[in-house]
């Protein structure tokens, strides 16, 4: 089934950052996302478990995006946000863009082939409604 | 004024646990559901909190290590039960793995108490609690810490008006573990192997206020969840009027009425014994065929080996035109019980007035091993339920054919049954001839008399008294020459004695 989240959230982020290059403003967008799954999913889950879902994507994302490769090691307690920033931050707007929006999509297919779309989309409705209803990208700099 | 207190008890919305309970479960109890893995316990409380749980009664489900919460929650959704829906809503789960990992009780206990001040809940599940004692690494008792960690669990509990479960593997319940003690129920779960079949049993092994069905209970686990057998005697409203001989039913057999006195007393149970390819399933399939001719409803619990190929034509066609419903459970965990719930749903379903079950030989192949044991014991509770409901039984029975031994079943059942008709193979001018009798009609005079019978496409076509003939059922019978004219030789007792 396709992730209709997470290409809302590719849309949405082209659509806010168009034409704007300020990579970090994007990076930290994306890094507010991981923080929103991170907390949707942690109560339910577990940090472990959590991590261990952002790893395996991060390992198949970076089949794609080869700097999404992470020297981390597969037993990560929580997700290092600090070094998800870094990752985002050497990378050009539209490779961040498009990375940063695969990393979330194959997330969101991973944990839809483990509890089913309609549990995920339950898990994570919260996620992205910021992004999705806050002020436009402009103001939100 | 009655000032005690009045306890409330919750539907647990699992088919046949409320009656196994005793009356469902108590509000603000403090149970554990117990057993060995894969017998059910996760399920079993998923289906009670989904069942339970709505945004005024919320659920909490504390995962604690065990079974990851993914994993728990890919293969919980596949159950009919599982609603995403209310998922964040009125349901929440809440893992305490880092918590546990740490090693210390008290902060597992500071979590809870945190994550149930936050979402007030009225049931709270912990899943699973042996984790949770194992997690604990301190260097004390472990018993102590744990009756300790069990009490204070028990009594927040119980004073935020939780209603609250432990899941936890428990091997033996001889175990003096201590949460046995703090608990107000234990409901245990097992899975008895016998030979090749799994059977699963359900156990309320302690209830606190109310009275509990004892004993060991059948369950199934099927797309919906469990499903659990309870005792027939508590699923059957039991009413207790006797059956009476006043009204008579037809038999669709031409003559077996006259040999049975008038027909069969309606709401009797009676027994067909005889040898393999003696008739008795088309004798049955008359009697349904009957029922249908008279607007009746029938129910046939058929366990033949190959029912298709030999299910005889009359009774397919019944079953095609609806007015015969077929129970035909082949699950290799079958019990009794089951196929007693499952007669009872069909018969208020249909308002059926004829069951027929043909053969108890075969239904006893077909009952999981393990219920062989009581197979009697669980025949009569079937009778009775039966019985109670006022349909007219008719059980066929195979007979070893033993021409020293005069039975009517291999069960002793026929004290069970109202009626008894016998049919015999017999050897007569180097013929092997078919013969039948009544042997008992409970309270009613019938006929006593030796009939040849013999079949073809119509059926039974039952014949006169066989006359000139006399140790039929020791297996060697010897012509009876007839004297002069004007006597006979034959003992013509004739119809209308009692038994």
């Amino acid at each position: 089934m396709e992730s209709s989240i997470s290409n809302r959230i590719e849309i949405e982020l082209a659509r806010r950052f168009e034409d704007r290059m300020d990579v970090e403003l994007i990076a930290n967008a994306l890094v507010s996302l991981w923080q929103e799954i991170d907390t949707a999913l942690r109560p339910i889950i577990g940090q472990r478990g959590v991590a261990a879902l952002y790893q395996r994507s991060l390992h198949l994302a970076s089949r794609t995006y080869p700097w999404l490769a992470t020297s981390h090691d597969g037993n990560q307690i929580s997700i290092d946000f600090v070094h998800l920033k870094m990752l985002l931050m050497q990378q050009q707007r539209d490779g961040l863009i498009a990375g940063g929006s695969l990393l979330f999509k194959i997330f969101y297919d991973l944990l839809i082939s483990l509890v089913g779309p309609s549990l995920t989309e339950r898990l994570l409705r919260s996620v992205g409604a910021h992004l999705f209803s806050g002020p436009p990208a402009q103001d939100y700099a | 004024m009655n000032t005690k207190v009045v306890i409330n008890r919750l539907a647990t919305g699992v088919p046949g646990l409320d009656e196994v309970l005793g009356g469902g479960l108590p509000e603000y109890s403090f149970n554990l559901i117990a057993g060995p893995p894969g017998c059910g316990k996760t399920t079993l409380a998923h289906q009670i909190m989904f069942a339970l749980a709505t945004r005024e009664r919320p659920a909490l489900y504390f995962t604690v290590l065990g079974e990851p919460p993914l994993k728990m929650l890919r293969y919980q959704q596949q159950f009919d039960f599982f609603d995403s829906e209310v998922i964040n809503q009125s349901i929440r789960f809440i893992n305490l793995a880092d918590d546990a990992l740490a090693g210390n009780l008290d902060q597992v206990l500071r979590r809870i108490v945190t994550e149930v001040e936050t979402h007030s809940p009225a049931l709270v599940f912990v899943d699973s609690f042996r984790s949770v004692a194992l997690a604990n690494n301190s260097t004390g008792n472990p018993h102590n810490i744990l009756q300790q960690f069990v009490q204070e669990l028990g009594m927040l509990m119980t004073s935020w008006q939780a209603t609250t479960f432990l899941i936890g593997e428990y091997f033996t319940e001889s175990d003096p573990n201590p949460v046995f003690t703090v608990a107000d129920g234990i409901i245990w779960l097992r899975q008895s192997v016998e030979r090749n079949s799994m059977v699963r049993k359900i156990e309320i092994m302690k209830m606190r206020g109310q009275p509990t069905l004892p004993g060991l209970h059948t369950f199934r686990i099927a797309s919906s969840g469990l499903e659990i057998f309870a005792p027939v005697r508590s699923a059957a409203a039991v009413s207790e009027q006797p059956a009476s001989t006043d009204t008579r039913i037809a038999m669709g057999t031409p003559r077996l009425d006259e040999m049975l006195g008038g027909g069969l007393p309606s709401g009797y149970s009676l027994l067909i014994a005889g040898p393999s390819g003696s008739g008795k399933s088309i004798l049955a399939s008359s009697f349904l065929a009957e029922g249908a001719r008279c607007g009746e409803k029938g129910i046939i619990a058929a366990f033949e080996q190959r029912p298709n190929r030999a299910r005889n034509r009359t009774l397919t066609n019944l079953i095609d035109a609806g007015h015969v419903s077929l129970v035909d459970s082949r699950a290799p965990d079958l019990s009794i019980d089951e196929i007693v719930l499952q007669l009872l749903n069909e018969i208020d379903r249909l308002k059926a007035t004829r069951v027929v079950i043909d053969s108890l030989s075969g239904f006893e192949l077909a009952v999981a091993p393990t219920f062989r044991t009581d197979f009697r014991e669980s025949l009569a509770r079937m009778v009775t339920a039966l019985a109670a409901t006022g349909v007219t039984v008719l059980m066929t029975s195979e007979l070893e054919d033993r021409y020293t031994d005069l039975r009517f079943s291999p069960y002793g059942t026929a004290f069970l049954t109202d009626a008894i008709i016998v049919q015999r193979y017999v050897e007569i001018d180097s013929r092997l001839r078919r013969m039948m009798a009544v042997v008992k009609v409970r309270a009613s005079a019938h006929s006593n008399e030796l009939r040849e019978y013999q079949i073809d496409d119509a059926g039974l076509l039952i014949g006169d008294i066989v006359t000139n003939q006399d140790g039929l059922l020791s297996g060697r019978s010897t012509k009876i020459t007839l004297p002069a004219a004007g006597s006979t030789a034959t003992d013509s007792r004739g119809s209308g004695s009692m038994p």
